[in-house]
């Protein structure tokens, strides 16, 4: 698995792109079990959280059936904490989502104005 | 997260014993804008800054060749452009424009796009329209840094 991050239009498509020859697709509940290259993982769990679908099992199956999935995901973490609650819930999921495909990506990027910075392997 | 006074250090040190040409683009509409002014103009006091303000249409702006030049800023210039009927696709020319003319050209930009946050659409667009020309001035630039709580971390390049 590959995951690609960074704020709302910050060239993470371009980059997907440029890295595997194909165009990412925002994808359901269970196109994203077979996508191979989701774009806008964001959403995915903002479905999931309208489902009340649990999400760490959903990443678990996600991780074992799409192992080799490139995953585009909004940072969305960055402002303040929203008012409402299912805002509050879906922005927590987006950044637990991140963290949980992070773990098991060989590698994260996170795109700045369009330029791929590495975050895993760490550069220490 | 102190990007500004970074760049005006960096930008002083860059032009040596020279001015630093800064254009200011913040139009102010208020007193609370006119506070804002009043602070940036103070910390630039005593300093060698030539500033012209310059809202919209950064290619009538009149540098000497080879000067050292700062840009503040672009989220500032796009809100011209954009809410006071200009011209959007002016900007890139306009940055080119002064990266040709400059011995060494500085744009200070922000990052507004990883709120999470949804907006109506005249702010969404605005959002993206920044992240499109934060993308076109860092493949202008030799150099990309972040600035996280005054410290620089370089995105693009080896330092300036």
């Amino acid at each position: 698995m590959i995951l690609i991050i960074g704020g709302r239009a910050c060239g993470k498509e371009e980059y997907a792109r440029e890295l595997t020859g194909i165009t990412p697709v925002p994808c359901g509940r269970d196109e994203a079990l077979t996508c191979p290259v989701i774009a806008d993982f964001q959403e995915t769990v903002r479905l999931l959280d309208s489902l009340q679908e649990p999400l760490m099992p959903y990443l678990a199956r996600l991780i074992a059936e799409n192992p080799d999935a490139v995953v585009l995901c909004d940072e969305v973490g960055m402002g303040i904490v929203p008012l409402e609650a299912k805002d509050r819930t879906w922005r927590e999921n987006v950044g637990r989502a991140c963290t949980e495909l992070a773990k098991h990506a060989q590698t994260v990027t996170r795109v700045v104005c369009g330029i791929p910075v590495p975050i895993k392997p760490a550069r220490i | 997260m102190g990007k500004s006074t970074w760049a005006e250090d960096l930008a002083l040190e860059l032009a040596k014993d020279g001015p630093v040409h800064y254009i200011a683009t913040f139009k102010p509409v208020d007193a609370e804008d006119a506070l804002v002014i009043a602070r940036h103009k103070k910390a630039r006091a005593g300093r060698n800054f030539a500033v012209t303000e310059k809202h919209q249409g950064l290619e009538a702006v009149v540098i000497p060749p080879g000067a050292v030049v700062m840009l503040e800023d672009l989220p500032n210039l796009l809100a011209n452009e954009v809410f006071d009927d200009g011209d959007v696709s002016s900007i890139l020319p306009g940055l080119k424009f002064l990266k040709a003319l400059a011995e060494h050209f500085i744009i200070v930009t922000n990052e507004v796009g990883s709120d999470g946050t949804v907006y109506d659409a005249l702010t969404g667009n605005y959002v993206e329209a920044l992240s499109f020309l934060n993308r076109q001035a860092a493949c202008l630039s030799d150099v990309v840094v972040e600035v996280v709580c005054g410290f620089p971390q370089m995105i693009k390049g080896d330092g300036p």
